[in-house]
């Protein structure tokens, strides 16, 4: 473990400010990046905060977006058939589209879990003991994925559009939006999330210990 | 360069975005329960159709509830289907609602629920009347023919068969279509179709308990010496069956509007409406101690002339035991057809009661001519008997009395005993003598008649008579002996006489054995009036054996 304390090593301890915006590196007591205009941050403001603020937003629309119906698809002759996520996969996978099945239970089921799971573990241990090198790997692949999450959203927005006639329609539930909302959420909460404040305190702390 | 705007607050406004999103989940939650309404359970006969999560509860073609789960009862005896309501249908939820799955129906009655064809079954509700709430409900087998809610009287019909109807079929009135069958049901132990027909109102007025229904379905043809009689309700009934009635003015009694509770009868034609309701049977076993010849299975049981049943079974046995051939014939009666009055309370068997009274059974030949025979049953009151048991089967025995041809045999066979028994020998030599003088006298008396002076006839006759009377009392005592042989044959013969006549009687006149009967009989007559006439001559001229007169 290096020794921390008597060499800086992040630009905040060379006393200079990196714009969150375009890059500049600039002097810290500089509060308007010159090249730029925004605000200078050495660390983005309120990250905490925001974080949970977005994370309990998603947690709370997480489940309206798994209970809820995500498409009422009209069959002539038929009733209205409602799918919640969950149940589109099922059928899905009862069919035998194990491939379909999986992935979209992957993009739409498992990752917001796991991305909410992820956020909460990161903001409910912001002061590591150990360098967070781990935490800093799933905070990246978060960041990475949350994209990716909207295939289902894509999904249904194709289908609603393609599948309008007299025959058949399908219609976006109330569901589809929460999930949307989960999905945007989530990225805001990996967005707003500063990983560098986890070196921060990682420092702190072993510093602290040295002395 | 521009200073920076350094924000004190310490918590950011953006707090009110989870707020809104858990005002916005706890709304939907709110919405959620709020349509929830109740889960029902519904017993099926099969699960034909039902797939839980998929299939509808609909009421007037509007979802209102869907099959969240389908199961066996315990016993695997049933489906016990589950679903889950919305809140607006709790109402729909009645004691006597009625729950059905619709499944595409192809009858002559119109074709039903062709939408499932695509859609697949769906549960189809109807609410009833009740205002008590239930969750579980009997799945009917069939969509109730009549809806619930509309007005009208369901009337209990009983039937023999069930010729050319079906659920579905229409009720006619005047032609005019009022109501439809809704069940049809066999009911072993009574041995009949009970069948229940729908009629709307405000034909339902038009029925009370002397109210007659009969078949219509079909074509009846009636060929008679009236000639032939085509009847044809509608191009419907020729299809779907039917039933019509009409409610005429009769003889009962006991007429009523209140037909709830009252099984009509459904008669095979407007014909048959005629004769009384006829669907309780008693059997009885009849013994006859002559020939059965000619008395045939269905061959009628009358009383008094009506008909009320008919033999329907006859065996000839040889008892073992005593060694002796019996003929049981078995009759079946309908006492229905017997309209009961002033009944007593108590008295239950009908026919106990007439045998009691001397009712007798007895066996009649219907027609010479093919010597078919008939029961007829009479009332013997100085004769009163009872029911008993049969040795040789369940039924009561019906004590009977032999009539008719077997009667006259025995008749005849008596007077031929009487006949020989006469002294015939002694008495000829007598009588052949009376009867010359008889021939005399017929002689004499025809004479009288034909001659010109009628008119002083009479007075000549008595005034010869009496003159005889007075001159002939001296010799009376000489003929004493002849006048008791005639009065003697006399009465012999007239014995004879009264025992041809009770044979004769009730014996079908268009016979040839009657017309010999009767040739025998009058010429026996006028033989006794002939012995008479000699003997009333000789009682009042008893020397005319002598003298003639
Ligand atoms: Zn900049």
């Amino acid at each position: 473990m290096p020794t921390l304390k008597n060499e800086p090593d992040t630009c905040r301890e060379y006393g200079f400010c990196n714009c969150l915006e375009c890059g500049a590196v600039v002097k810290k007591d500089i509060t308007l990046c010159p090249r730029c205009h925004s605000h200078l941050h050495s660390r983005k403001p309120k990250s905490l905060q925001k974080s949970w603020m977005f994370l309990i937003t998603s947690i709370i629309l997480f489940f309206p977006a798994n209970l809820l119906p995500i498409t009422y698809t009209r069959t002539i002759g038929q009733p209205v058939q409602v799918d919640t996520i969950m149940s589109s996969i099922l059928f899905l996978w009862h069919h035998g589209s194990y491939a379909v099945a999986s992935i979209i239970f992957v993009a739409s089921i498992f990752t917001p879990f796991f991305k909410i799971a992820v956020l909460l573990y990161l903001l409910t241990h912001p002061a590591p003991k150990r360098p967070p090198v781990i935490q800093t790997k799933l905070y990246r692949f978060i960041h990475f994925v949350g994209r990716w999450s909207m295939i289902d959203v894509f999904v249904v927005a194709l289908l609603g559009a393609l599948v309008q006639n007299n025959l058949a329609s399908i219609t976006p539930g109330a569901g589809i939006f929460a999930f949307a909302a989960v999905v945007v959420a989530t990225m805001f909460a990996t967005e707003q999330f500063d990983i560098r404040i986890l070196w921060d305190k990682y420092r702190d702390y072993s510093c602290k210990n040295q002395s | 360069m521009q200073e920076p705007i350094i924000k004190k607050r310490r918590i950011t406004f953006l707090w009110i975005i989870p707020i809104i999103a858990l005002g916005i989940g706890l709304w939907l939650a709110y919405q959620h329960v709020r349509n929830t309404g109740a889960t029902i359970t519904l017993d099926f006969r099969t699960g034909e159709g039902i797939v839980a999560n998929k299939t509808r509860i609909r009421y007037k073609d509007l979802d209102i509830g869907v099959v969240t789960g389908v199961g066996f009862s315990e016993d695997l005896s049933h489906v016990i289907v589950e679903a889950q309501m919305i809140a607006n249908a709790t109402p729909l939820l009645n004691e006597d609602s009625k729950f059905w799955v619709v499944k595409p129906q192809i009858t002559a009655a119109g074709v039903s629920g062709l939408s499932t064809l695509i859609s697949g079954s769906y549960i189809a509700l109807d609410p009833g009347s009740s205002k008590v709430s239930r969750r579980h409900f009997e799945g009917l087998q069939q969509a109730p023919a009549i809806p619930l809610s509309e007005d009208g009287q369901l009337v209990h019909l009983q039937s023999a068969s069930s010729a050319g109807l079906n659920i579905g079929s229409p009720v006619y009135y005047r032609g005019l279509k009022v109501g439809q069958i809704t069940e049809i049901n066999y009911q072993a132990n009574a041995d009949r179709l009970f069948i229940n027909a729908f009629v709307r109102a405000p034909y339902d007025k038009l029925i009370n308990t002397s109210t007659k229904f009969w078949n219509v379905s079909g074509v009846s043809l009636d060929v008679s010496t009236n000639g032939a009689n085509l009847q044809m309700e509608s191009i419907e009934s020729l299809l779907l069956g039917g039933i019509t009635f009409t409610t005429p003015t009769t003889f009962d009694t006991k007429r009523s509007s209140s037909i709830s509770e009252k099984v009509f009868t459904l008669y095979a034609s407007e014909s048959a409406t005629v004769q009384p309701p006829s669907f309780e049977k008693q059997y009885y076993v009849l013994y006859f101690d002559d020939s059965i010849r000619g008395l045939n299975n269905n061959a009628p049981v009358e009383f008094n002339g009506i008909r009320i049943g008919q033999v329907i079974d006859i065996r000839l046995l040889y008892d073992e035991k005593t060694q002796k051939a019996v003929l049981p014939v078995l009759v079946e009666v309908e006492p229905q057809r017997i309209d009961r009055v002033n009944k007593q309370e108590g008295e239950d068997n009908l026919f106990a009661d007439l045998v009691s009274n001397g009712l007798r059974a007895s066996m009649e030949t219907d027609s010479l001519i093919t010597g078919s025979k008939f029961i007829k049953l009479s009332m013997y009151p100085d004769d009163p008997g009872s029911l008993t048991e049969d040795r040789y089967s369940p039924y009561l025995v019906m004590p009977s009395r032999s009539t008719g041809i077997s009667r006259i045999a025995d008749g005849v066979g008596e007077i031929i005993d009487k006949v020989k028994k006469l002294p015939l020998d002694r008495i000829a030599d007598e009588v052949s003598e009376v009867l010359g003088e008889g021939k005399n006298v017929l002689a004499g008396a025809n004479s009288i008649l034909n001659a010109p002076n009628m008119d002083r006839l009479g007075t000549d006759i008595v005034k010869s008579l009496e003159e005889f009377n007075q001159t002939m009392k001296s010799v009376r005592g000489v003929t004493q002996n002849a006048t008791k042989t005639l009065h003697t044959l006399n009465n012999k013969l007239e014995n004879v006489i009264t025992q041809f006549e009770d044979t004769l009687y009730g014996f079908s006149p268009n016979s040839s054995l009657y017309y010999t009967l009767q040739e025998t009989l009058s010429a026996l007559r006028k033989t006794a009036d002939s012995v008479n006439s000699v003997a009333t001559k000789l009682d009042n001229k008893p020397n005319a054996l002598i003298f003639g007169d």
